[in-house]
């Protein structure tokens, strides 16, 4: 049986055509195959509009860019044209097509019980039908979505808990219980694991400088290799050899007060210093020399004299940027509180949210530069298990339509 | 040794051949002619499904997240739908060459302006709804090719002083209703996984995004072709019409959206 036959048949359970009331009228029009095609038309169109046109907030950064424009977007914003998907003649084409549908299924439906249990070509009458229910099903979820659904955001350090969030219209919603963040973590594809990605040494320097100029001669720093310097005769009134010995490195300077002693604080980077011993005709002088704070004097600092020397030295560490690594993921660990009692656990990231008790927890964001600090999108959306189902009939229906016409082409040997 | 750019150029070869002997075939029909050149498409689509599978195992995770290789997966859907009806019978092989220029034309166009280079994916992409999105969708755009290419081949056949007759005709309206429903469930199936991902991503199956709108622009046209051709028995140029405007919202949705329009999907560019 061909559709056509089929839609003969449905015409033909309807009974024979008789002068109709308005009522019917209208019911008659909304079952039009006409007025079903324009309607698909007439939404794409719209939704054409809606993505050419500037719509939205889009709309305040043209203005502040353009001047000038205002006047015709004051105009598409009298029609309706600048927010098309929430434009009251938009939402009208689609409760439309919503009754164009409702009266398309009650027909269909009508049909299938005149013709019994099994009517013949049943695979494309519930094929149909499970498409026509399914976006029926979706445009009824978006309806559901528009009144009742809460969307909002929260953010949280670890440790610290909230009972409430901030809707999008900020709004304050008290949540039924109290959800704490318990840990942040990040991760990263590179070897180099957890962690904010850290910056690389990648040469160390000890600079000589002459007394009036930043230029100079670079050694590397090597502990316990002694360099020896002539500075210029006008410089010193003689031809005296001036030795430099770089003593020490420490990576991360620090004084121990108990002890009086210097120390690493961590093996990273943070605060380079080097010991330098100058050497001229006198006794010898030590100097700590730092590679972030080059103009500090800790000789000066704690009355020492030091060795008029005539030249400067300086510490230099050139470090690489550091090297891009991708997010792998980032996940917080939540549990979620009532009253003192722990009622939930879980661990959320993108594309694995939590739902507990009508909310649902997404993973939204984060800080690179606090990593204890999380970001959350809060949802409650009731249409979701309606707008499911309706994709399953959706599915369902398709296939089973597109199924009963290959085997029909088949039949029909058009190939 | 061999590597995934040999395989790739392997399918480039394939296609190259198909469409010169397809092309030859056309003018000077010959049988041997015509077999070599569904042989090179075939060969075309092996390679490919090596290639995909080779760097799916490399990458080790499904390779459909950027324009290269979502290019190299739409021009191995087009080719495989097409030999698939092509082997069964289904349809001519006059549309041989432009379906094995389709896929060479996606296949340069990757190789020469897009990076190949294997990279780690973005939290967003890290999931199975990746895989099952993209490969139903493309599986309907490549019907969608395919029609589009039966419609082409009608409308020029229909303006032709016509020697090929009607039933060169129907076989193409034929073509173009049985790719269509095809598509069209893939194309619905693919949106439905994209709401559902969606969701479970960013906490809303719909956002009137410009890919997603277009897709439903998309799948509005499709639609009235299926509802015009079975319940209104339109046929013909008008039929043929709505499946080329169909395939050029096919287009602006997997390629112009990306590069024209900003929103949830930039990251497809």
């Amino acid at each position: 049986m061909s559709e056509q036959e089929e839609q003969q048949r449905i015409a033909e359970a309807r009974g024979p055509e008789t002068p109709r009331r308005q009522p019917f009228k209208i019911i008659e029009l909304l079952a039009s195959m006409r007025l079903a095609i324009g309607l698909l038309c007439v939404i794409a169109m719209a939704c054409i509009i809606a993505t050419v046109l500037p719509q939205g907030a889009d709309v305040t950064g043209l203005l502040q860019k353009n001047p000038g424009a205002h006047h015709w977007i004051k105009r598409l914003e009298a029609a309706g044209l600048t927010h098309v998907f929430s434009a009251w003649w938009f939402i009208g084409l689609l409760t439309a097509l919503g009754a164009s549908l409702s009266v398309c299924i009650a027909r269909r439906l009508k049909a299938l019980f005149a013709a019994g249990a099994r009517p013949s070509g049943s695979i494309l009458v519930f094929g149909t039908l499970f498409v026509h229910v399914g976006i029926l099903l979706t445009l009824l979820g978006g309806v559901i979505k528009l009144f009742w659904s809460e969307r909002g955001s929260l953010q949280l350090r670890e440790g610290e808990q909230t009972a409430a969030f901030v809707t999008d219209d900020n709004r304050h919603v008290q949540l039924p219980y109290t959800l704490q963040l318990m840990k942040f973590e990040i991760e990263y594809y590179s070897t180099a694991a957890n962690g904010k990605p850290e910056e690389t040494v990648q040469a160390e320097t000890l600079v000589l400088q002459g007394p009036d100029s930043d230029a100079g001669v670079e050694w590397p720093v090597e502990i316990g290799a002694e360099r020896k310097v002539t500075p210029p005769a006008a410089a010193t009134g003689s031809h005296q050899d001036w030795r430099v010995t770089v003593l020490r490195r420490i990576p991360d300077f620090m004084i121990d007060t108990s002890t009086h002693t210097v120390q690493s604080r961590s093996d990273k980077m943070l605060n380079p210093a080097i010991l330098v011993r100058v050497a001229g005709n006198g006794p010898a002088a030590e100097h700590w020399l730092f590679a972030r704070y080059p103009d500090f004097d800790m000789n000066a600092m704690s009355g020492q004299e030091s060795q008029p020397a005539p030249f400067k030295l300086r510490y230099k560490v050139l470090v690489s940027a550091p090297e891009k690594q991708h997010v792998k993921s980032f996940k917080s660990a939540l549990r979620v509180l009532k009253g003192d009692a722990v009622a939930h656990e879980q661990t959320i990231e993108v594309n694995a949210p939590m739902s507990y008790e009508g909310y649902s927890f997404y993973q939204s964001g984060y800080n690179e530069d606090d990593l204890s600090w999380t970001a959350l999108l809060v949802v409650r959306d009731p249409s979701v298990p309606v707008v499911y189902l309706g994709f399953i009939l959706l599915g369902v229906g398709a296939f089973l339509t597109a199924y009963w016409r290959a085997e029909k082409v088949k039949e029909d040997s058009l190939c | 040794m061999l590597t995934l750019t040999h395989v790739f150029d392997v399918a480039l070869v394939a296609y190259l051949l198909a469409l010169i002997l397809g092309s030859v075939n056309l003018f000077a029909p010959r049988r041997l002619l015509r077999s070599l050149a569904t042989a090179g498409l075939t060969l075309g689509v092996v390679a490919l499904t090596v290639y995909i599978g080779w760097r799916w195992l490399e990458a080790n995770r499904a390779p459909f997240s950027n324009m290269f290789e979502s290019l190299v997966l739409f021009a191995w859907t087009l080719s495989l739908v097409y030999v698939v009806l092509l082997l069964r019978g289904k349809i001519p092989s006059a549309l041989t060459p432009t379906t094995a220029l389709l896929a060479l034309l996606m296949l340069v166009y990757a190789s020469a302006f897009l990076s190949s280079e294997i990279q780690p994916l973005m939290p967003a992409l890290r999931s199975n709804w990746l895989t099952f999105h993209v490969t139903t969708v493309l599986i309907g755009y490549g019907s969608f090719a395919v029609a589009f290419l039966a419609a082409t081949g009608y409308l020029i056949v229909s303006r032709a002083a016509s020697q090929a007759g009607p039933e060169s005709r129907e076989l193409c309206e034929a073509i173009m209703s049985k790719t269509i429903s095809f598509g069209f469930l893939f194309l619905v199936v693919g949106i439905a996984m994209g709401a559902v991902w969606a969701n479970v991503a960013w906490g809303t199956y719909w956002s009137w995004d410009p890919k997603e709108t277009w897709s439903l622009i998309t799948a509005l046209i499709y639609a009235v072709f299926l509802h015009g051709r079975y319940l209104r028995n339109w046929s013909g140029r008008r039929m043929a019409w709505i499946a080329v405007i169909g395939f050029i919202s096919v287009l602006i949705t997997y390629v112009g959206v990306n590069y024209l329009m900003k929103g949830l999907h930039s990251y497809a560019s």
